[in-house]
């Protein structure tokens, strides 16, 4: 079986985990090597890689070894474009955590290397390939609740971002550049309808200390009049019962739709130990999973992925929208593709 | 209380003692002690505003069922130049909904307000402003005094308004969110309020509450009480409790003034 060989490039953000795990369970796939810089996060990308691949410090080293046809990057936010673009010049194909860019500049500079370069660049959007999201997708499409009227997304966090993820340096922002890209993907993919303008209220609310923003809530309107909301708060509780949610409700012409995607679990309540208490075990397919399956089968097969970096550029505008509609109190229009 | 009369006209005072179940009403503009605006559907029809003055000149109290958001200004303008004589139906802040969650905020474990969320869906049966007026309501009962707040209503399914989102940042700085809609087929009708706080997080989803009717398809009805709300706010009025209805008026006539504009608009 012709396999595509993947390297790793930085442990900074924890979803590197699921990617390594997804890639590791797909025959497809073969995981090569990583490399993680930073000394301190060496043990724990070594419990997630197998014994097989190799860890290296440099992502230079990694990015000339010759038996590497992708990579996957997840090192803190301000860093995508240095490490994407050196993976594509390199010629990897790249699998970018999200957001693909801090800033609608960095996004178009990584599209048009994608191009130059003829490599393929995707988002890290993994909401779309869940079952219960193709589906809403696929009875959309089939017309069962009519027209799509408006739409309202929901992506909540309980209070766990630390690290980079809440040092504006590294991150670029709080919860709007961190968590409203996936319902945006969402609405836009099954809406089948860009964003054309957004307002936005965020502030830094549930944990005051922090120095980014942590609640956010958008008001958005799609092309073509539609209409919605996105959502993205890192303000649940840490002694929730769920991680947070990813939810979707559509109003069509003849019905409704809604689901979420964290929707699928058993509950588990234990009287005593260090998990005491009542807890959310979520069961059903690992969207992780096929996303890489598709990011696989695109670069084996020679063809587009469903997912591209357009859409991972799009988020990137909705988030410099918002941003800027937060700061003006004003409603902002979503920049456009350059070219469309 | 009692009813003594109704403004209008013959075919109107019957067709009203006919859906309250009353022997008849009699045609009246003065002799009552408090004005009741309303009606069937789909809200008080704009000559009534004129009667709401006239009864509060006149020094009566007038209670005005879920007008239209537009009238907010006018309401406001009425209320201020004659004192709690004048409350709008139905405000959330008399649902035990909002109350207990309101005395849970007041005991202060869940920590500041950081945001603020009302959701309140229904179907075409029941009128966008009843349910627009609950879901600001809520927000003003449960985050206090609005500094600012962002608007967009839509026509989602005809020429009539059937939706209405706001954003407001409270002056506490908390940000809250209010969606109306009377577009949803009978079973997604809905009321979610959530809090989330500094130090936890408190919600009511009508979705979650075990109560159903299977009958035609699926009903999820709506919380019942032996006292309900509306006789409670009305009690409030003849006992000249405060209201807080100068600051829901101000909230409503706020989200108005945006009115499709580009600009949040301050309270």
């Amino acid at each position: 079986m012709k396999k595509l060989r993947l390297g790793a490039i930085s442990f900074d953000h924890p979803h590197q985990h699921g990617w390594v795990q997804a890639a590791r369970d797909l025959p497809m796939v073969e995981l090569v090597a990583a490399a993680e810089p930073v000394r301190e996060q060496w043990a724990a990308a070594r419990s997630a890689l197998p014994d097989s691949t190799l860890l290296l410090e440099s992502i230079a080293e990694l990015l000339a070894r010759d038996d590497i046809d992708a990579v996957t990057i997840c090192s803190a936010n301000v860093c995508h474009r240095e490490h994407a673009a050196a993976a594509l010049r390199a010629g990897k194909h790249v699998f970018l955590e999200k957001p693909i860019a801090t800033n609608v500049a960095d996004a178009t500079a990584l599209l048009e290397l994608a191009a130059a370069t003829n490599r393929i660049l995707i988002p890290a959007y993994p909401c779309r390939f869940d079952p219960r999201a193709a589906d809403a997708k696929w009875r959309i499409d089939a017309g069962q609740i009519g027209t799509v009227l408006a739409m309202h997304a929901t992506n909540h966090l309980q209070k766990t971002p630390v690290g980079w993820f809440i040092d504006p340096e590294l991150s670029g922002g709080g919860t709007i550049m961190d968590h409203i890209v996936h319902g945006i993907d969402l609405m836009r993919w099954i809406g089948g309808r860009e964003v054309a303008e957004i307002y936005a209220e965020a502030g830094t609310l549930a944990r005051p200390e922090l120095r980014v923003d942590d609640v956010a809530m958008l008001l958005t309107t799609f092309e073509g009049g539609v209409v919605g909301s996105c959502d993205p708060s890192w303000d649940r509780p840490l002694k929730s019962t769920n991680w947070g949610d990813v939810s979707l409700r559509i109003l069509g012409s003849e019905g409704a739709l809604e689901f979420d995607l964290t929707g699928q679990f058993l509950t588990r309540t234990l009287e005593t130990g260090p998990a005491a208490g009542v807890r959310k075990v979520q069961f059903g397919d690992s969207m992780n999973e096929l996303l890489m399956r598709e990011f696989a089968e695109a670069l084996l097969e020679d063809r587009t992925p469903a997912v591209t970096d357009r859409d991972g550029w799009r988020g990137v505008a909705c988030i410099e929208a918002a941003y800027e509609s937060a700061c003006a109190h004003r409603a902002v229009k979503v920049a456009g593709l350059p070219g469309d | 209380m009692k009813w003594v009369g109704l403004v209008g006209d013959r075919r109107r005072a019957e067709r009203e003692a006919a859906y309250r179940e009353l022997p008849g009403f009699e045609l009246v503009s003065t002799g009552a002690d408090l004005l009741d605006v309303s009606g069937p559907e789909p809200g008080p029809e704009p000559g009534l505003l004129a009667e709401v003055a006239v009864a509060l000149v006149d020094g009566k109290q007038a209670v005005v069922h879920a007008p239209p958001v537009e009238w907010a200004g006018e309401l406001l303008s009425l209320s201020e130049d004659h004192g709690e004589r004048l409350i709008v139906a139905r405000p959330a802040r008399w649902d035990p909904r909002v109350e207990a969650l309101r005395a849970e905020l007041d005991a202060g474990e869940t920590g500041a307000p950081a945001a603020i969320r009302v959701i309140r869906l229904g179907s075409p049966a029941t009128t966008l402003a009843e349910l627009e007026w609950f879901a600001l309501d809520a927000l003003a009962a449960l985050g206090g005094a609005v500094g600012r707040v962002f608007c967009r209503r839509s026509a989602l399914r005809g020429e009539a308004e059937d939706q209405a989102l706001s954003v407001v940042r409270f002056r506490s700085g908390a940000i809250g969110y209010a969606e109306a809609g009377n577009a949803y087929p009978v079973a997604a009708a809905r009321t979610l309020i959530e809090v989330t706080g500094s130090a936890g997080m408190l919600e009511y989803d009508s979705l979650a509450a075990p109560n159903r009717l299977f009958a035609d398809g699926l009903e999820v009805l709506e919380e019942e009480y032996l006292d309900p709300p509306l006789q409670r706010e009305l009690r409030g009025l003849l006992a000249e409790r405060d209201s807080d209805t100068g600051a829901l008026l101000a909230l409503a006539a706020a989200t108005a003034r945006v009115n499709g504009g580009a600009e949040a608009v301050e309270v």
